[in-house]
């Protein structure tokens, strides 16, 4: 369309709607009973004043009866629907009406939707498909009318089929949002009856978006078809034509795919948070009072802070210091530790003997680990202190182990008095 | 599958684990688009780490795809610090513009910036965004100064994984379209926090604030005082 013609246009419907086209409740019904009756009746074009005044009394009737703000004088409506362009005088008959051009089609567009369910977006694919393979013998002058015309008109049906699931998809999406906002608690119920409503939808679209799709074979055969007739620039034309518009019907599919999955996923992760939504306008106006008040009485958000390692800081002397001296000769003489030990070792053999005093029997491991010594290096005193004992002490191996870090000595008792099989000492 | 513990995966995942743990104690949200192999990382291992994070004093969660860390209580040995004045106040008014529109998160920066400056007195953006003034006066070059300040804590808000750029670049982000993400429910939880302190509709804020303060003072606050000097 030329600039000057769509310049046309828009001056055209200036003067003809110079306020815009809103249409109330009252007056949407009127008129839709109004094509209703002219329908049924079918004998004149024109429409009586009485039918008028009997029509906005019913449509007045149907609103109130679903709660809905009626207009007080019954005059207005019929007078706003002439003012506006929707009824016109009759030229022949006196009190009488015509519906207007405009109202017939706002009507067809509003009640008479074209509610084709019957068949799938896949099914019009296939249809598409079946006539294109009938083509194939067909010579040129065929094909070119068959994507100059009747390709489009299959198409048309197609058209009609998505922008209807579109629209589908949008109603059911604001019956979502509306369950979700009154916070009932039927509302998670309402939501997931609108999602499998949606789901129903997806599922036509779904099958048309997968491999095996006629989609792809359509495409394929227009391939064939364009490298047929290669010479022919007419053809190949259209044909390019064609395959554009079954890319943007494709596109339009995914872009519905990708639309219903994004909607999903946000109002399911709003629903399985926290908040309950009927609360979340509530809260959302409380927002706005704390942002209001900010200035006055600030608050911060709390969030995790890095651990970093305290400053080491050690103050040094600025003072001299006086030099230290380590002697390194070990000043304790071997002689020394020698005596150390046996003064200790000879304790040990006075306790074991004062025990055995007082018991028949003593067991030996348990006896000498009592002193720090041996406790240090036990493998070490084990058979020293038994050498040193004196004769009058019978040694018994006994047949348990004792583990000592990682060497097992066997456990040994002691008795004072001669045992006449007693062996050995050293059994 | 074998019980991990936290040595094991410190062990074994040693550089992610590092990374991960530096992004989550710098407050930044790890958003499942933006850095996957992360995101995949914690959620595999969600027990140990949230095991190990509730030891810390934080808790980890998940909203919208975002895994990060919050400060539920003030605790005398938890570290932590708080987003600035104007990233507190910056956040909490996306987070209002992100819930009234959630279909549709996006917005244009520079209109972001009109519609404050019409909602709010310059003074209280100055006060907000730069410093507080005695004898305020407006000029264009405040308002400037507001504008360049106000890019600045956008950038930080991208940083920290808040909102995304659409179009155009950290430099000019006071001109580009951003995309507030779900992380940014995390400033919405902070009015949240306080809406749940108020009695009842009509309270004032600062009593609200009072209350919610005293609410989350230090924990044996007499007991302990002193110990840490």
């Amino acid at each position: 369309m030329h600039e000057n013609e769509i310049l046309e246009k828009i001056k055209y419907l200036l003067t003809k709607f110079p306020e815009g086209i809103t249409l109330t409740h009252a007056e949407i019904l009127t008129l839709y009973l109004l094509h209703l009756h002219k329908e049924e009746a079918d004998e004149n074009d024109f429409i009586d004043k009485e039918i008028v005044d009997i029509a906005i009394q019913r449509s007045f009737g149907y609103l109130s009866s679903f709660d809905c703000e009626v207009p007080l004088r019954t005059d207005t409506v019929m007078e706003k629907l002439i003012k506006k362009g929707f009824l016109l005088y009759s030229s022949t008959e006196k009190n009488a009406y015509y519906i207007s051009e405009i109202s017939s089609s706002v009507l067809r567009g509003l009640f008479n939707r074209d509610t084709e369910t019957t068949s799938d977006v896949e099914s019009n694919l296939n249809t598409i498909l079946l006539s294109i393979k009938s083509l194939e013998n067909a010579d040129e002058s065929d094909i070119d009318s068959f994507f100059r015309h009747t390709f489009f008109d299959l198409i048309l049906k197609l058209d009609i089929k998505i922008k209807q699931l579109k629209e589908d998809i949008v109603d059911s999406k604001w019956e979502i949002k509306s369950a979700i906002r009154s916070g009932s608690e039927e509302s998670f119920s309402y939501f997931l009856q609108g999602l499998e409503k949606i789901r129903e939808r997806l599922k036509e679209i779904s099958t048309s978006l997968s491999k095996y799709s006629s989609y792809n074979q359509i495409l394929y055969m227009m391939n064939t078809m364009e490298k047929r007739f290669e010479n022919s620039s007419e053809v190949t034309d259209n044909i390019h034509k064609a395959s554009r518009k079954l890319f943007s019907i494709k596109n339009e599919l995914e872009n519905t795919l990708t639309d219903v999955t994004e909607f999903i996923n946000r109002h399911v992760s709003l629903i399985t948070s926290q908040i309950s939504i009927s609360a979340l306008d509530k809260i959302l106006e409380f927002q706005k009072k704390l942002l209001n008040e900010f200035t006055a009485y600030p608050v911060y958000l709390r969030k995790p802070k890095r651990l970093k390692v305290a400053d080491f800081k050690y103050n040094w002397k600025t003072q001299e210091r006086k030099p230290v001296y380590i002697d390194t000769e070990n000043t304790v003489l071997k002689e020394e530790v020698d005596t150390l030990e046996r003064e200790e070792l000879k304790k040990i053999i006075d306790y074991i003997m004062k025990e055995l005093e007082e018991k028949n029997y003593v067991d030996y491991i348990q006896t000498i680990m009592q002193f720090d010594l041996v406790k240090e290096n036990l493998p070490k005193y084990y058979n020293k202190i038994l050498y040193e004992l004196p004769e009058i002490c019978n040694v018994f191996v006994k047949n348990s182990e004792f583990k000592y870090e990682n060497c097992y000595l066997s456990e040994i008792s002691l008795s004072k008095q001669k045992v006449k099989d007693a062996g050995n000492k050293y059994n | 599958m074998p019980e991990t513990s936290i040595i094991n995966l410190i062990r074994d995942h040693n550089p992610l684990f590092k990374k991960v743990n530096y992004l989550l104690l710098d407050g930044i949200n790890i958003h499942a688009g933006n850095m996957p192999a992360e995101y995949n990382f914690i959620e595999e291992n969600i027990n140990i780490l949230t095991e190990y994070y509730s030891f810390l004093g934080y808790k980890l969660q998940n909203y919208d795809s975002n895994f990060y860390l919050s400060v539920p209580r003030k605790d005398r040995y938890t570290s932590f610090e708080y987003f600035s004045k104007s990233e507190t106040f910056l956040g909490m008014y996306l987070a209002l513009k992100f819930f009234q529109n959630t279909e549709n998160p996006t917005f244009n920066a520079d209109e972001l910036f009109e519609e404050l400056n019409s909602i709010f007195p310059l003074e209280n953006l100055y006060e907000i965004f730069v410093k507080r003034m005695q004898n305020f006066y407006e000029s264009d070059k405040r308002l400037e100064t507001v504008n360049e300040n106000y890019a600045k804590t956008l950038r930080q808000l991208n940083k920290y994984n808040f909102l995304d750029i659409v179009s155009g670049t950290p430099g000019n982000i006071n001109f580009s379209s951003i995309e507030i993400k779900g992380s940014i429910k995390r400033f919405f939880d902070l009015a949240l926090e306080l809406y749940d302190k108020q009695t009842d509709e009509e309270m004032d804020i600062e009593e609200v604030l009072n209350i919610f303060i005293k609410d989350t003072e230090f924990d044996n606050e007499e007991g302990a005082a002193g110990e840490w000097e």
